[in-house]
C-alpha cells in the first residue's frame, strides 16, 4: 500500500518541480541506465555517457528516478523492480547528496493509461550543466552493475 | 505536420546564416532514377568517412522503442537526427574521428567525441538548439558550456584541433 502525498501540479496537470518532504535526506534514488547510454572512453573503456545524467528537455523535465524506500516500503525488491523485464543496468544516488547539489528530489507517478506505469517513479529538478552532470558521475554507484561497463 | 517539419528544418539548416559553417566540402553525387517522370535528380553528399556509420546508428536510434530508458523515453526526432547529421557535415572533415550518438529521453541527442586532448558534448536539443560543453588542457576537467544556435565556430575549431592531433598520432604510429 502506497503512502506518498501526491505531488503538486500545474494546471496542465503536470507535477511541478519540488522538494517533496516525505522524500528524507536519507532515502536514495535509483537511475535506471540503458545500454544505448554508454559510450567509450578515450581509453576504449566502455562508461556512462553523460546523457543518462541530465533532466528531460520540455515543460517540468526532470532526471527520472525511481525512489527505492518507496518500493522497499511497497514490500518489493527493488534490484527485481528496476530491472525486470529488460532494464540492464542502474545507479544509485543519496537524496542528501543530491540536495547538496541544490537538486530537488519529487515524486511523479507514472499513471495509467501509460503503458508502463511506475507508481515509485520520481524526478530530480535543477541545473545539469556539464560540471553538474561530472558531479553526479562521480557520486553515483552501481546498483545493478552492467556488465564491462565502468562508472566513469 | 511531417511536411512542414521537414520544410522548417531544411530553412535552418541551409540558411544563409549557417554559412558560417565551411561550404566548399568534398562532395559525392548519387543519381536518382524516377521512372514515372522520367527524370533525373543529383542529389550531392559531403564525402566523410564517418558518414555511412552515422547514419546507420541515426537510423537505429529514430527507431528505438518508447520507453527505452526503462522511464517514458521517445525515440530520437527524426527532425534532430537530420539536423544533427547536417551540423556534422558543417563541422567535420573527412578525417575526422567518428563520433559516438547518445539518444536522450524526449527526441534529442548527444554527439560525443572523448580523446586524449579534449573531450566534446554536444546535445541536440532541437534543431538550431544545441547545449555543447568542451573540455580540455585550458578548461580544466569541468570544461564550459554554450549555447549554439546557428555559429558552430568554436566548435568547429576544436573538432579540427582534435582531427588534427588524431591525424599526428596516425602519422607518427
Amino acid at each position: 500500500m502506497l503512502v506518498i502525498a501526491s505531488p503538486p501540479r500545474d494546471n496542465d496537470g503536470q507535477v511541478i518541480p519540488h522538494d517533496h518532504s516525505e522524500i528524507s535526506n536519507n532515502d536514495e534514488v535509483i537511475r535506471r541506465i540503458s545500454q544505448q547510454q554508454t559510450v567509450l572512453d578515450k581509453d576504449g573503456q566502455r562508461i556512462i555517457s553523460s546523457m543518462a545524467y541530465k533532466a528531460s528537455s520540455g515543460k517540468n523535465g526532470g532526471m527520472s528516478v525511481d525512489l527505492k524506500q518507496l518500493i522497499e516500503k511497497d514490500g518489493l525488491d527493488p534490484k527485481d523492480y528496476v530491472t525486470t523485464p529488460r532494464w540492464m543496468g542502474s545507479v544509485l544516488f543519496k537524496v542528501s547528496e543530491l540536495r547538496a547539489m541544490e537538486f530537488k528530489v519529487g515524486y511523479n507517478p507514472i499513471e495509467p493509461p501509460s503503458p508502463d506505469p511506475n507508481p515509485y517513479h520520481g524526478e530530480v529538478w535543477g541545473r545539469f550543466s556539464g560540471s553538474q552532470t561530472r558531479r553526479l558521475k562521480t557520486l553515483a554507484v552501481w546498483f545493478v552493475p552492467i556488465p564491462n561497463v565502468n562508472l566513469t | 505536420m511531417g511536411e512542414r517539419m521537414m520544410q522548417t528544418q531544411t530553412t535552418a539548416v541551409f540558411s544563409e546564416e549557417l554559412a558560417v559553417l565551411p561550404t566548399k566540402l568534398p562532395t559525392s553525387s548519387t543519381v536518382y532514377n524516377f521512372p514515372i517522370n522520367r527524370q533525373k535528380i543529383f542529389i550531392t553528399e559531403p564525402n566523410r568517412d564517418w558518414r555511412p556509420a552515422i547514419m546507420e546508428r541515426l537510423e537505429k536510434l529514430t527507431r528505438l522503442e518508447t520507453g527505452w530508458d526503462g522511464y517514458l523515453g521517445e525515440p530520437v526526432s527524426f527532425a534532430n537526427a537530420n539536423f544533427a547529421l547536417r551540423m556534422l557535415e558543417g563541422i567535420c572533415s573527412k578525417d575526422t574521428p567518428a563520433p559516438q550518438i547518445v539518444p536522450g529521453t524526449r527526441g534529442d541527442l548527444q554527439i560525443e567525441w572523448h580523446t586524449h586532448i579534449t573531450d566534446i558534448e554536444l546535445h541536440v536539443i532541437a534543431p538550431n538548439n544545441v547545449h555543447a560543453w568542451l573540455a580540455d588542457e585550458k578548461t580544466g576537467p569541468d570544461g564550459k558550456d554554450f549555447l549554439l544556435t546557428i555559429n558552430f565556430t568554436e566548435v568547429a575549431r576544436q573538432i579540427r584541433k582534435m582531427t588534427e592531433h588524431a591525424s599526428d598520432r596516425v602519422a607518427t604510429s
